[in-house]
């Protein structure tokens, strides 16, 4: 009676995973959800290939529970609907939990549905601070801008000695408006002058109308809160002659932002999570891995730090139940990333370090690392 | 002037109803014609709104889907760059407003509408800041999602301005045809009908004027048919047709002509043809009042053919009726316009000669009484008359002036006929 009742319980459980699950059984299936089209297409590649970097190397020592991690990668199409959509995609597939996504606004839209769903998601670089308060199934590894913009507030001020700092904001992008407005907050009330705050939207490469009009504020810093188009905002700046220092934020140091422009900078400043030049074991250890597979760039040791902790997690679950995973997550404690030490407050934030960088003549190096107290 | 029992105010009035009443229809035609025109007009924005709709939706939707209230407002604000469009709010997929152009605009989508507006789209004409509107509300679809709403007042008044320019211009077309038609129906009435009947009735009222003047009754209704055919020419409107008009004149010309022989009739002698004992009474009558009002005179002529018996009993009374008319014919030919020669009675003869003295008529007597005697008349031997003058004096009654005129004529008896005594 009870034998029968087993190979029930498994006939149901083959009809409801579906015939994929069937030669699946020994796999661990893992969303990667990020863009393959759109603008982001460009700048979530170094993402997808951290990813896929993190994938091989586990399997290659065996995989995970006994069983190989198979990497589902979705394609958001650079949009907040299509990466809720990809999000119902994956869930469908029966995934244990998801990767991703890189921008906010991607991040946002999928984060309601994964938490209704109760699968678990860890994002490697979302750092709008609502993304995590969708609820207790989503986690990220990177510092939140209310941190981080805080830091660019007191580097701004008390660093680049600026007064009045113009903002040229992507009004499309979650990241890029969190990140102006905390910033234009600390800058305030500091005693920093912010006259005005610039809109621009996604697809516009021609900011010389913005610029030209940042210009007659005479700002001592140009603040520019976006992604790699952020490459186009500061060649066009330094064609136009502004004399204005540059400063972003972790969003820009992509290939495609250096290409834009950002090769050209003379003088610029931007905040990261990670950069190949950090100076700690594992750090120079993964570099040293890693750049043998792929580039090595900024986001490369987020998504990495992610998938490992999330492969971590799972180990110690020792289960494929998405709510013993979350509890595992949500357990870590001191976890060893490249990025550095990883462990949750009880919304599912990391506290980390904030690497300001410096541009001088395109080329990026480590100006100063600033802990949270 | 326009009295409101007159032909011409019915006629008229009924034009006038009439064209009314096809201005009407026009109205009605054009009305059904706009309505038509209207709503293909509001079927073609409806369309442009949707495509419109549709060619933001994904831009829209992901704004929508992830609050991006200030892209919102920047996509909004190009679309509004569009003429007509007055208000566009977009609202979330629980139909709560998220932008709105209008600040004022802060009402959320009920859950019936947004239930009707599932994968599509309605639209409305309502009212709105005093100018008709299309509210267009519509479903934000993207990637197969109903992810938002979004509404968006479309200004109507230019459909409404073209509405009113066709309307001005239909009836002041209609209007400016109906009083043309009017004014020709009315000149075609004028010419063709009541002119003609204002001109006989004028004529009319000119005879009775000939009619009331002085002189021979017969003379005057002479002038009163003649001034009627002088008239009757242009009663006919249309030459050369038999209409009414001139069928109606040509009546009133029979009845002239009936009425001047009736007249003539009864104050004519029956064989002689000159005027009889009623009308020469009638002109001495006249003479009378005449002489006794402007202070003159006039003069009667009694002239009997003699021995008359005898060319009866001689030559039958053929013969002697043809003596007669010879006489008559005589007498037609031998006095002056004015002078009025008739049959008193039998073979006697009164011939009334108007302003005349009694010496003068002697003469004029003497010259008829040779021309009687030297004429032939056939089948008789000659013929002679004796002839009785008398003139008027004042204080004379018409009774004594026949008396004195018998009495010459029976001392001209007398003295041995074919003569002329006075008295």
């Amino acid at each position: 009676m009870q034998s029968l009742l087993i190979v029930f319980v498994c006939l149901a459980a083959l009809f409801s995973a579906g015939f994929p699950a069937v030669a699946a059984a020994d796999e661990i299936k893992v969303a990667a959800i990020l863009a393959k089209t759109g603008e982001a297409a460009e700048d979530n590649l170094e993402l997808f290939e951290a990813f896929r970097f993190a994938v091989n190397e586990v399997n290659s020592k065996g995989g995970l529970l006994g069983k190989k991690i198979k990497l589902l990668e979705y394609d958001n199409h650079s949009t907040p609907i299509q990466s809720k959509l990809a999000a119902k995609q994956a869930v469908k597939d029966g995934v244990v939990a998801v990767l991703g996504a890189s921008w906010s606004s991607h991040s946002l839209a999928m984060a309601p549905y994964l938490q209704q769903m109760k699968v678990p998601m860890i994002s490697p670089d979302s750092t709008h601070p609502d993304v995590t308060l969708a609820g207790d199934y989503i986690f990220r590894v990177c510092f939140i801008d209310s941190f981080q913009g805080k830091i660019l507030a007191m580097f701004a001020k008390n660093d680049l000695k600026a007064a009045a700092t113009v903002i040229i904001q992507n009004i499309n992008s979650d990241y890029s408006l969190e990140l102006a407005r905390i910033f234009k907050q600390n800058f305030t009330a500091t005693g920093g002058e912010v006259p005005a705050v610039l809109n621009y939207t996604s697809g516009q490469s021609d900011f010389t109308d913005l610029l030209k009009a940042a210009e007659e504020f005479n700002p001592d810093v140009l603040f520019i809160p976006g992604h790699s188009e952020s490459g186009y905002v500061v060649r066009q700046a330094q064609e136009l002659g502004i004399k204005a220092k540059i400063l972003g934020g972790d969003a820009w140091p992509y290939r495609q932002f250096y290409a834009n422009g950002g090769q050209d900078i003379k003088e610029g400043y931007y905040t990261t999570l990670w950069n190949k030049e950090l100076d700690t074991d594992k750090s120079r250890d993964f570099v040293a891995r890693y750049k043998k597979v792929y580039e090595v760039t900024d986001f490369s040791a987020a998504p990495y730090d992610a998938a490992m902790l999330l492969f971590d997690a799972i180990k110690r679950a020792g289960s494929l139940d998405s709510g013993a995973i979350r509890d595992a997550i949500a357990a870590t404690k001191d976890f060893d990333g490249v990025t550095g030490p990883i462990s949750f407050d009880n919304i599912g934030d990391p506290v980390k370090k904030v690497i300001v960088m410096k541009i001088t003549q395109g080329r990026p190096s480590i100006f100063k690392i600033i802990t949270p107290n | 002037m326009l009295n409101r029992k007159s032909l011409r105010y019915r006629i008229n009035f009924t034009i006038a109803l009439t064209l009314t009443a096809v201005a009407l229809i026009f109205g009605i035609a054009l009305t059904i014609y706009e309505t038509h025109r209207r709503n293909d007009a509001v079927l073609e924005i409806e369309l442009a709104l949707s495509q419109l709709t549709s060619r933001h939706s994904e831009q829209l939707g992901n704004d929508i889907f992830a609050s991006h209230t200030l892209a919102l407002k920047a996509t909004m604000a190009e679309i509004m760059k569009r003429k007509s469009i007055l208000l566009i709010t977009a609202y979330d997929e629980h139909g709560k407003v998220l932008v709105s152009t209008d600040k004022d605009t802060q009402k959320d989508l009920s859950h019936e509408l947004m239930a009707a507006l599932q994968l599509t789209f309605m639209s409305t004409k309502k009212s709105w800041n005093n100018q008709s509107v299309l509210d267009f509300t519509s479903s934000v679809i993207a990637y197969g999602e109903n992810v938002g709403f979004w509404k968006i007042y479309y200004s109507l008044v230019p459909l409404e301005k073209e509405t009113r320019e066709i309307l001005f211009i239909f009836a002041t077309l209609i209007l400016s045809i109906a009083i043309l038609i009017g004014i020709l129906l009315n000149s075609v009435l004028m010419r063709i009908v009541l002119n003609p009947v204002y001109l006989l009735r004028n004529t009319m009222q000119h005879i009775e004027e000939i009619g009331r003047e002085t002189g021979s009754g017969s003379k005057r209704l002479d002038k009163m048919v003649q001034e009627f055919d002088k008239f009757s020419d242009d009663l006919v409107p249309l030459k050369g047709t038999d209409n009414e008009i001139a069928l109606l004149a040509s009546a009133f010309q029979q009845m002239l002509f009936a009425l001047k022989n009736a007249y003539v009739g009864i104050r004519t002698d029956g064989l002689t043809q000159l005027n009889n004992r009623l009308r020469l009474d009638e002109v001495l009558r006249y003479e009378f009042e005449r002489v006794k009002k402007y202070d003159g005179t006039f003069s009667i002529m009694l002239l009997d053919i003699d021995h008359f018996k005898k060319v009866n009993d001689t030559y039958g009374h053929l013969a002697g009726d043809e003596v007669l008319k010879k006489m008559a014919d005589v007498l037609k030919k031998n006095f002056r316009e004015i002078d009025i020669p008739g049959r008193w009675g039998g073979e006697e003869f009164l011939v009334i000669l108007p302003q005349l003295d009694r010496l003068r008529a002697c003469r004029i007597a003497e010259r008829v009484r040779v021309e009687i005697e030297t004429k032939e008349f056939p089948g008789v031997d000659s013929i002679t008359c004796s002839f009785g003058v008398a003139g008027y004096r004042a204080g004379d009654t018409i009774k004594n002036l026949i008396k004195k005129a018998d009495d010459a004529l029976y001392k001209a008896k007398a003295g041995g006929r074919n003569r002329v005594e006075k008295r």
